[in-house]
C-alpha cells in the first residue's frame, strides 16, 4: 500500500477515526489496534513476509529479555540476534550479488563454477526493521537500555506502519518512551501533520515522479543522447531521489503527528549544504547517525590519528553503500562519497557548517552560492553510480558527459515538459529556501501570510498535486532497499 | 478534535469550486505543455466531430482511429457519400461512446473498421480525454470518464462540463496544424513525406480484454442496425510492420469475427519513405494509392 494511493487514502482515516475515537482511553488496546492496523498495512505488499517480520520481532524481544536476565551468556545471545538478523538480510538481499560475484572471481581465474541463483523477493522495509532491532538489542548489550517487558509495545516500536517500509529508522531510546506514555490529540501538532503530509506528496507526486520521467530517459539511452540531456537527466534524478525519499519521510513523519508520535527527522534540507559533511549530517539523518554510533564509534571514531579517521570514514561509507543495495555501484557510490569527505575528515573542517545556511539572513553570499553549487555538482556526479544499472553504464554515462555537445540544447523527447518539470523544481527549492530553519518547509507558515493566503497556499498546493502527478503508478525508491 | 475534522471537512468542501475554477483559467492561460494532466487535442476532433453533428445518412462510414481519419480521403469516393468518425489514438471504448452518439444520425449503409492492434493495448487514455474536450458530453462519456480512475480523465471532465455549461464549444476555433488539412468528410490530409525513418523495437502485442469487449459491442452495435461491416488494417511502413512479432495472433483474432477482415499491408506495395510521413501514417500519395487499392479490393464500394 503506498502512501500515494487511493488504498491508503481509505486506510489513513479509518485507523485514525478509529484510534482516537474508539480506543483513546486504554493505551494497551491503542497500542494493539496500531499494530494491527501496521501489520494490516505491511500484508497489503506480500502477506508472506510479515512472518519474517514477526520472527524478527520476536528474535529481538526475546534476545533482549535474556540479555538481561542471563548476564553470564548475554555476549552468546546478542551475537545470536545479531546474526540471524543480518543473516536474513544477507540472505534475502545479498546472496545472489556474492555468489554472481565469486563467480564472475573465479571465472577470472579460469574456473568454471555453476553457481546456484535464489529466486528470492526482496521483503519491503527488510533493511529499516532489521535495523530497528538492531540498534534495540545492540542499546541493551551496552546497557543503554533495558529491555522491553510488554510484546506489543515493543512490536509497535519495530512495526508502526508509517516507518516500517522505509524509516526514518528509529531508536528504542526515542520510541519507546512515546509508545508506552497516553497520547492526547493536540489540534497544532496535528495540524503541522498535515501539512508535512501534504508537503511531502507534492515532493513525491509532483517533483519525484516527474523528475523520473527524465531522469529514466537520460539512463536508459545515454548512447543516443547528447551531453546537455545527461546532465540534465542527472540533475533530474538528483531531485527525483530527494523528491522521493524525503517526501516519503515527510508523509511518515506526517502521518505519524496524527497519531500523537514525533519521528526522527530523517531530511534537513541538503541541496542547501556547503559541503559534503554538512551534506551527510541532512541526507538520510536516521541511517547515518546508525552507522555513526553502531559502527563509526565502535571502530573507534575520530579518535586515533588521520589515519584511523580515514580508515573509520571509508568503512562508514562502503557499508552505507552496500547497504543501499547489492551492487557495485553502491560501494563505488559510497566509496566517492568517503574520498569527497576525506579532505574536510583530516583538515578537521568536518563540523564546520552545523547551521543551516545563511541563518537569519535571506539570501546566501557568493561564497556560500559557490559552495552549495559545488557540493551539489559533487552529489550529482555521485548519483549516477547510484542510479546506473551498472559500473559500465555509469562510467559510459559519465565519459558521455564531458564532450563538446554539453553546450548543445538537451534532446529530451518532450521539451515543453522538461521546462514545467524545471519550473516546479524551482518552485519546490524556493518553498524549502524560505522554510529551511524549519524542520521541514512548511512547518512554520510566515508571520506576515494572513489565514487566507494560508489556505490559498494550501489549495494550491493540492491543486498542483491533481495537475502534475505522474498517472502511472511509482513506487518510492527506497522501497528497494 | 472537533475542529480539527471540521477544518478538514471544510476544506475539502472549499476544494471542490477552487478546483473547478482554477482548472479553467490554468487550461485557457497556460501553454498546453504547462498541463499536463489536462486536455490533448489534435487531429482536427473538434472540427471533425462539429461536421459530424450536422451530417446525415451516410453511405459508408470510416470508425478508428488516426489512421482511419488519414487513410480515407472522401474525394476517392466519388460515388459515396463517406464519412470518418476516426480521432487520434481512438480504441474500441472510443469508438463504442462515438456509435452511440452519432450513429444514429449518419445512419450509414456500411460500415469500415480501421482496427490497429496496438490500440487494443491501450487504456485510451488519451483519445478519452480528446472526446471528453472536443465534443459535448452525454452519459456515455461521463460514465467512461468515470470508470477511468484516471486523475488525467476527471481534470478534463471537469474542464469539459463547464465547457458544456458555459457553451464554450460554440465559439471554438480550433488550432490548425500547419502541416495538415482538413478535408470535409472528417478527412485530415498531409502532404509530406517520411524523412524520419528509425530502427523500430520489436513489438509484442498485449491486447487488453476491455479493448476486445468494447470491439465486441461496437460490432454489435452495428450488427442490430443490420450494417454490413469490413474490418481493415491500415498500411504501415513495412519496417514498422515486421517489427511485429505476434502480428498473426491479432490477424486471427480479427478474422475470428466472421466479417471481412484485410490486412493491407500483406495487400499492398508502398514506399517507406515517399507515401509515408511517419512509420504509421499515409502521407497523401499514399492515401491515393491505397484508396484506389481498396475500391478495387472491397465489394463495399461497388
Amino acid at each position: 500500500m503506498l502512501f500515494n494511493s487511493l488504498e491508503f487514502l481509505i486506510f489513513l482515516p479509518i485507523v485514525f477515526l478509529l484510534y482516537w475515537f474508539v480506543f483513546p482511553k486504554n493505551l494497551k488496546i491503542q497500542n494493539t489496534f496500531l499494530l494491527i492496523a501496521s501489520y494490516y498495512f505491511y500484508s497489503c505488499w506480500d502477506w508472506r513476509f510479515t512472518f519474517l517480520l514477526l520472527f524478527s520481532t520476536l528474535l529481538d524481544f526475546f534476545t533482549g529479555l535474556k540479555m538481561e536476565n542471563s548476564r553470564k551468556n548475554r555476549k552468546i545471545w546478542f551475537w545470536l540476534s545479531v546474526t540471524i538478523n543480518l543473516g536474513f538480510l544477507g540472505i534475502f538481499k545479498y546472496y545472489n550479488f556474492f555468489i554472481d560475484s565469486l563467480s564472475k572471481l573465479l571465472a577470472q581465474f579460469g574456473f568454471q563454477s555453476n553457481p546456484y541463483f535464489l529466486e528470492i523477493i526482496l521483503p519491503v522495509g527488510i533493511s529499516f526493521y532489521t535495523f530497528h532491532g538492531l540498534s534495540y538489542v545492540i542499546d541493551i548489550y551496552k546497557e543503554k537500555i533495558t529491555p522491553e517487558k510488554n510484546f506489543i509495545d515493543y512490536a509497535l516500536f519495530v512495526s508502526f506502519f508509517p516507518l516500517l517500509v522505509a524509516g526514518p529508522i528509529e531508536r528504542a531510546t526515542h520510541l519507546l518512551p512515546q509508545i508506552k506514555k497516553n497520547r492526547i490529540f493536540e489540534y497544532s501538532n496535528a495540524v503541522i501533520g498535515l501539512r508535512q503530509i501534504l508537503w511531502g506528496l507534492f515532493k513525491k507526486m509532483v517533483i519525484a515522479d516527474n523528475c523520473a520521467v527524465f531522469a529514466n530517459e537520460a539512463f536508459n539511452n545515454p548512447t543516443d543522447l547528447n551531453s546537455s540531456t545527461l546532465l540534465l537527466g542527472a540533475v533530474f534524478f538528483a531531485f527525483q531521489i530527494y523528491g522521493d525519499f524525503s517526501g516519503y519521510s515527510d508523509i511518515a513523519l506526517g502521518v505519524a503527528r496524527l497519531f500523537g508520535f514525533e519521528l526522527l527527522k530523517n531530511f534537513a534540507f541538503p541541496y542547501f549544504s556547503r559541503d559534503i559533511a554538512e551534506f551527510w549530517r541532512r541526507w538520510h539523518i536516521s541511517l547515518s547517525t546508525w552507522f555513526k554510533d553502531y559502527l563509526y564509534i565502535p571502530l573507534g571514531g575520530s579518535k586515533g590519528g588521520n589515519w584511523m579517521r580515514a580508515r573509520n570514514t571509508f568503512i562508514i561509507f562502503l557499508v552505507s553503500g552496500f547497504w543501499h543495495g547489492a551492487n557495485w555501484t553502491f560501494i563505488v557510490w559510497g566509496f566517492l562519497n568517503a574520498l569527497f569527505i576525506m579532505p574536510s575528515i583530516l583538515l578537521k573542517t568536518n563540523r564546520n557548517n552545523l547551521e543551516i545556511v545563511a541563518q537569519g539572513r535571506l539570501l546566501p553570499s557568493v561564497k556560500e552560492i559557490a559552495q552549495i553549487s559545488l557540493t551539489f555538482t559533487l552529489t550529482v556526479l555521485t548519483w549516477i553510480f547510484f542510479r546506473a544499472d551498472s559500473l559500465q553504464h555509469a562510467i559510459f554515462y559519465i565519459s558521455k558527459l564531458f564532450s563538446f555537445s554539453l553546450t548543445q540544447y538537451p534532446q529530451f523527447s518532450k521539451m515543453d515538459k522538461v521546462f514545467t518539470s524545471l519550473i516546479l523544481v524551482l518552485f519546490l527549492m524556493i518553498v524549502e529556501w524560505f522554510g529551511r530553519e524549519n524542520k521541514f518547509a512548511l512547518e512554520k507558515m510566515p508571520k506576515s501570510w494572513s489565514k487566507l493566503s494560508r489556505y490559498l497556499f494550501y489549495l494550491m498546493l493540492v491543486f498542483l498535486l491533481l495537475m502534475y502527478l505522474v498517472t502511472e503508478e511509482t513506487p518510492f525508491i527506497y522501497f528497494e532497499f | 478534535m472537533k475542529t480539527f475534522l471540521k477544518k478538514i471537512f471544510l476544506f475539502l468542501l472549499v476544494l471542490i469550486p477552487f478546483y473547478i475554477i482554477l482548472i479553467n483559467i490554468w487550461a485557457y492561460s497556460l501553454p498546453k505543455s504547462a498541463s499536463f494532466n489536462l486536455r490533448q487535442i489534435s487531429g482536427n476532433t473538434f472540427t471533425r466531430l462539429q461536421e459530424a453533428k450536422k451530417t446525415r445518412n451516410i453511405d459508408i462510414l470510416f470508425l478508428g482511429s488516426s489512421h482511419a481519419f488519414r487513410s480515407f480521403d472522401p474525394r476517392n469516393f466519388p460515388n459515396h457519400k463517406t464519412f470518418s468518425l476516426g480521432t487520434s489514438s481512438q480504441t474500441p471504448q472510443q469508438t463504442e461512446i462515438l456509435l452511440h452518439r452519432y450513429l444514429n444520425q449518419l445512419n450509414p449503409k456500411k460500415v469500415v473498421f480501421e482496427v490497429y492492434p496496438v490500440l487494443f493495448e491501450n487504456d485510451g487514455i488519451e483519445s478519452l480525454a480528446d472526446i471528453l474536450v472536443n465534443d459535448k458530453n452525454d452519459k456515455y462519456s461521463i460514465k467512461a470518464a468515470l470508470q477511468s480512475k484516471n486523475i488525467k480523465i476527471y481534470n478534463t471532465l471537469t474542464y469539459a462540463l463547464v465547457r458544456d455549461l458555459l457553451n464554450l464549444n460554440s465559439k471554438y476555433k480550433e488550432k490548425e496544424d500547419k502541416r495538415d488539412t482538413y478535408i470535409s468528410g472528417g478527412y485530415t490530409q498531409r502532404m509530406l513525406t517520411n524523412n524520419n525513418l528509425k530502427i523500430e523495437e520489436p513489438q509484442f502485442f498485449d491486447l487488453k480484454k476491455e479493448q476486445i469487449e468494447a470491439f465486441k459491442n461496437c460490432l454489435k452495435v452495428l450488427k442490430d442496425r443490420n450494417i454490413e461491416v469490413t474490418l481493415i488494417q491500415t498500411p504501415v511502413t513495412k519496417t514498422k510492420y515486421s517489427s511485429y512479432k505476434n502480428i498473426a495472433e491479432f490477424n486471427t483474432l480479427m478474422s475470428s469475427f466472421g466479417l471481412p477482415y484485410y490486412d493491407f499491408n500483406t495487400l499492398i506495395q508502398l514506399n517507406d519513405t515517399l507515401d509515408f510521413f511517419d512509420s504509421d501514417h499515409l502521407n497523401q500519395k499514399g492515401v491515393d494509392i491505397f484508396n484506389n487499392k481498396l475500391i478495387k479490393k472491397l465489394h463495399i464500394f461497388d
